[in-house]
Parts: structure tokens; C-alpha cells; sequence
């Protein structure tokens, strides 16, 4: 579960954050929608604690970012499109370290990295290989099964399908259910609306560091006249 | 429940063993490096067929090349992790930060261990001289001593490229610089302008080089070419004393510090993967 409450970041004279608030139950997916510069990515590194926040609270799984930083970290997987692996290791050498840190070790970490590359598609033969080896797609699926691989209650995905092709794209908005339905809590943050539609249970329209619109996806459909796109332009358009 | 501790701990050692081996090429251009370089500095002695001037700048060398490669690992550790574009994901991992400083560290000690023993060997190509009579095994209680406080050093450093990114690299750099220059690694304190001296007392590589000198028997007026007189152990506690009270103060003050830095990086925002 995710509860943010008036949540506000400020760096010296921007407000990147204006005092959000918003909840995610486990098996949801919360669609966190809005152009470039909206407060996104921002929200999410504080989910990450990544960045403090300047006041309101928030916390990821029932800890406190700002306090339980550790234990937040503990029960968190984030996925960001920038996100990079080590080029120089293999995939089973990155998942073999990262799965280090969440008391994963010996035959107890081999399954995990089993569950989560046969969950991403990803073949034995693949972890063998340096990432610098592998295409963009396969790539994203290590930092994937890196994100996943203590199997957190809660994953961030922000702009996650940045520079896929079509069937990795696919393969990730197939994966998104498919952890919502592990009974997961995921917020799935983009500007690209037609994901947002297949995928998100909940959505929130953020715009300039406001949360101008929340509600479930049929009642945004609805808002947009059974499309998402345009829900989301009138909704900012008339918050401005 | 140690093994909770020792095993994230271990986890960066492997992961940064990984990564040297996958850039092993680059790793045997820079010991090549230092080999010639060394033995450019040591030959010098040589030619003065001086047997004192030579063990001194033998021994400059390689203490320098064992200090200086362990602080780099450590204060490079940030920045390597820019490179990879890493930063956020190791810094979100589930470790406190003693655990990971203390395992990129570890491996630091290691690779300079071998490092520097690679060097020597290669030295021994171009030069002979005998260490007959010298203290040894002082010298490397007088190194591992020292390396404490130089992982102090790098702790402090390391946060530098947090901060600014460019500019933190560069006063990494500079900070090693200083040091180099103010130690006395291959010549007397006392030869610097007379406002750079006192320095020299900041610098925990000062004090590992006198005492290392005096185990070595290198100034001894009963050494000669073929036996030295290396001084016991317990005549550079003094020497030994300061450097334990620095690795003392200045690793939990390393600590301190990167922890100070990287609450203010996630305040202002600049704990990011590039730049």
C-alpha cells in the first residue's frame, strides 16, 4: 500500500511538488499521468527515498520514507527508463548482487532469479551474457528482474517502456498485470496515455507539481468521452 | 545475524572484483604504467650508486603506490558508479552505508595489496638491492595501520563527485595531489618552503614514511649496501600512535561526512544517476 498525504518538494523557489495526496491499495495499478516537468518523477524518487521531501508524509508499505528509509527499501522495486545495470557484468552477476542485499543467497537466490527471468520471459542463456551484449529490450527486463527480485509489495515504474521496441513494450504492460495480480501495489507513471489505458486500475492527472484530477479509469474514459487522451487535456486545460 | 551484515558486504567486494576483471586490460596498462614509472623514480638512486637514495625512493614508491591506489578506489567509488549510470540503485539498496563503505573499501585494500605486490616485482626487474636486516613485517603493520586512516581520506573524498559531480572528480585529484607533494614520499619534509611543512603533520603518509624509514634501517649510520639495520617495532610507536588516533577519528568522520553530504544530495536533488 502507498498513502501519500500533502506531499511538497521546493527547491529553493521552485515548487516541483505542491502538496499531493493520493492512496494505493495492494493489486492496484495507479496510473500517475502528466507531461514533462509535472512532479512525476520527483514523487516517485521520494517513494524511492531518493529525494526528502519538504513537508506532508508519504509512506511505501507502511513505513515512513522520510524515517524508515531502510524498511521502505526493503519492501521497493523502481523501474525508470534512465535506469541503467552494470554494462561490464553479466545478468546473473547484477541480479546475484543485488539480490545480496534482501537476505537472497545460495539455492534460495538461484530460485528467485529463476522466478523472475521465467516471469520476464528472459532465456537461461541470456543471464549468461554482459548486458553490454544484450539488445535495449533485454536490458530493461534485467533491471526489471533486479526490481522485482526480493519481490517487493510495492513497484515504481516511471516511464519504464522509454526506447522499447514493440514486443519488449508488450512483454513489460503484460508484467505490469501480472504483478498487480500477485496482489502488488504498482504506480505506473507516463505520458503515454494508451499504456496508461491498458494497464492502470486508478489514474491521477498531474500538472505543475498539482494532482488535478484522480478517480478509477472508466470514470476518466468517461470524462474524455472514451478516451483517455483528451480526459486528460480537459482536465488540465480547465485546472489551468 | 552476522551473516546478514557480512554477506551485502561481500556482495560489493564480488561486484567490484567483477568489474576489474572485465576492465583487466585497462588494469594491466595502468600497472605498466606504474612499473615503469616507478622504476624511473628509483633508478635515479641507482645512478647516484646511493643504497640510501635508492631504498628511499623504492620505498616512496611503493608505499605511495599501495596508499594512493586504495584512496582512489574508495573516493572514485561515487563516480565509477556515475559511469555505470548505477548511482540511485546502489544508493537505494537495503544497506546502510557503513555495510557498503566498508565492502567497496575492503576490496579497495585487496586490489592495492595486489597491486602494489605486482608492482614490486616488476621493480625487481630493473633494480636489486638487498633488504637484509630490515624490518619487514613492521613495515606491514606500519601499512595497514596507515591504510586507515588514508580509508578516512577516501571516505571524505568519495562524496565529492556527489556534490558536483565535474568538480568533485577533480578535487578528488587534487586533494591526492596535495598529499603527494606535502608527505615527503620521496624526500625530507624538511627541503619544503617552510610554509608548506606544516602540512606535512596533517598527512598520515608523513608518519607512515618515517616510521617506515626507520624499520627499514635506510638512514641508520651502521647500515650498509648489504645489511641494514632495521629498527624494532617499538621504537616508531609514536609514529604508529598518531596514525591509529587518525584512522580512529577520521573514518567515523569519513562516515559522518558522506553521510551529512548525501542527506543534503537528496534535499537538493543532486543524488543523480549521471552527470
Amino acid at each position: 500500500m502507498i498513502e501519500v498525504d500533502n506531499l511538497q518538494k521546493a527547491y529553493r523557489k521552485l515548487h516541483a511538488i505542491k502538496g499531493i495526496s493520493f492512496v494505493v491499495q495492494p493489486g492496484e495499478v495507479y496510473g500517475l499521468l502528466g507531461p514533462n516537468g509535472a512532479g512525476k518523477t520527483t514523487t516517485l524518487r521520494i517513494l524511492a527515498t531518493l529525494l526528502k521531501p519538504t513537508s506532508g508524509s508519504a509512506k511505501v508499505a507502511g513505513f515512513d520514507v522520510a524515517r524508515e528509509s531502510l524498511a521502505v527499501r526493503r519492501n521497493l522495486g523502481i523501474v525508470n527508463g534512465g535506469m541503467k545495470v552494470y554494462d561490464k557484468l553479466t545478468g546473473y552477476e547484477v541480479l546475484d548482487f543485488f539480490g545480496s542485499f534482501y537476505d537472497l543467497w545460495g539455492p534460495g537466490l538461484k530460485e528467485r532469479i529463476a522466478w523472475a527471468a521465467e516471469l520476464l520471459h528472459i532465456e537461461q542463456a541470456v543471464l549468461s551474457k554482459q548486458v553490454k551484449d544484450m539488445s535495449t529490450g533485454m536490458q530493461q527486463k534485467i533491471v526489471i528482474a533486479r526490481a522485482i527480485l526480493h519481490q517487493p509489495q510495492v513497484l515504481l515504474l516511471d516511464e519504464a517502456t522509454a526506447g522499447l521496441d514493440v514486443f519488449a513494450r508488450r512483454a513489460l504492460l503484460d508484467f505490469v498485470r501480472q504483478y498487480a495480480e500477485l496482489g502488488k501495489t504498482l504506480i505506473y507513471s507516463t505520458h503515454v496515455m494508451s499504456e496508461a489505458e491498458e494497464v492502470c486500475d486508478r489514474v491521477g492527472f498531474i500538472n505543475k507539481g498539482s494532482l488535478v484530477y484522480e478517480g478509477r479509469l472508466q470514470e476518466a474514459l468517461e470524462l474524455g468521452s472514451g478516451n483517455l487522451e483528451r480526459a486528460f487535456i480537459r482536465r488540465l486545460e480547465e485546472a489551468a | 545475524m552476522l551473516e546478514r551484515y557480512l554477506r551485502p558486504m561481500w556482495a560489493f567486494v564480488f561486484r567490484d572484483w567483477h568489474l576489474t576483471r572485465r576492465y583487466m586490460s585497462w588494469v594491466a596498462v595502468f600497472v605498466f604504467y606504474a612499473i615503469v614509472n616507478s622504476a624511473t623514480i628509483a633508478l635515479i638512486g641507482k645512478a647516484q650508486d646511493d643504497f640510501r637514495l635508492t631504498l628511499t625512493l623504492l620505498l616512496g614508491v611503493l608505499l605511495w603506490s599501495f596508499l594512493s591506489a586504495m584512496y582512489n578506489e574508495i573516493a572514485n567509488s561515487i563516480s565509477y558508479e556515475r559511469w555505470e549510470g548505477t548511482l540511485e540503485y546502489t544508493f537505494m539498496a537495503p544497506v546502510s552505508r557503513l555495510i557498503h563503505l566498508s565492502g567497496v573499501s575492503l576490496f579497495a585494500i585487496i586490489f592495492s595489496v595486489f597491486r602494489t605486490i605486482v608492482i614490486l616485482v616488476g621493480l625487481v626487474l630493473f633494480i636489486q638491492v638487498s633488504v637484509n636486516g630490515a624490518n619487514l613485517l613492521g613495515v606491514l603493520v606500519v601499512l595497514l595501520v596507515a591504510s586507515l586512516a588514508f580509508m578516512g581520506l577516501g571516505l571524505m573524498a568519495a562524496i565529492l563527485p556527489v556534490m558536483s559531480p565535474e568538480n568533485g572528480a577533480q578535487a578528488t585529484n587534487i586533494f591526492q595531489g596535495i598529499l603527494l607533494l606535502v608527505s615527503g614520499i620521496y624526500y625530507p619534509v624538511s627541503v619544503l618552503p617552510s610554509w608548506v611543512q606544516p602540512l606535512a603533520y596533517l598527512s598520515p603518509a608523513t608518519y607512515a614514511l618515517e616510521a617506515c624509514r626507520k624499520l627499514m634501517g635506510i638512514n641508520h649510520p651502521d647500515s650498509t649496501p648489504d645489511k641494514l639495520v632495521g629498527a624494532p617495532l617499538s621504537t616508531v610507536l609514536p609514529e604508529l600512535g598518531v596514525l591509529l588516533l587518525m584512522g580512529v577519528v577520521l573514518i567515523p568522520l569519513g562516515l559522518w561526512v558522506f553521510h551529512t553530504a548525501e542527506m543534503w544530495a537528496k534535499r537538493t536533488g543532486k543524488l543523480k544517476r549521471t552527470g
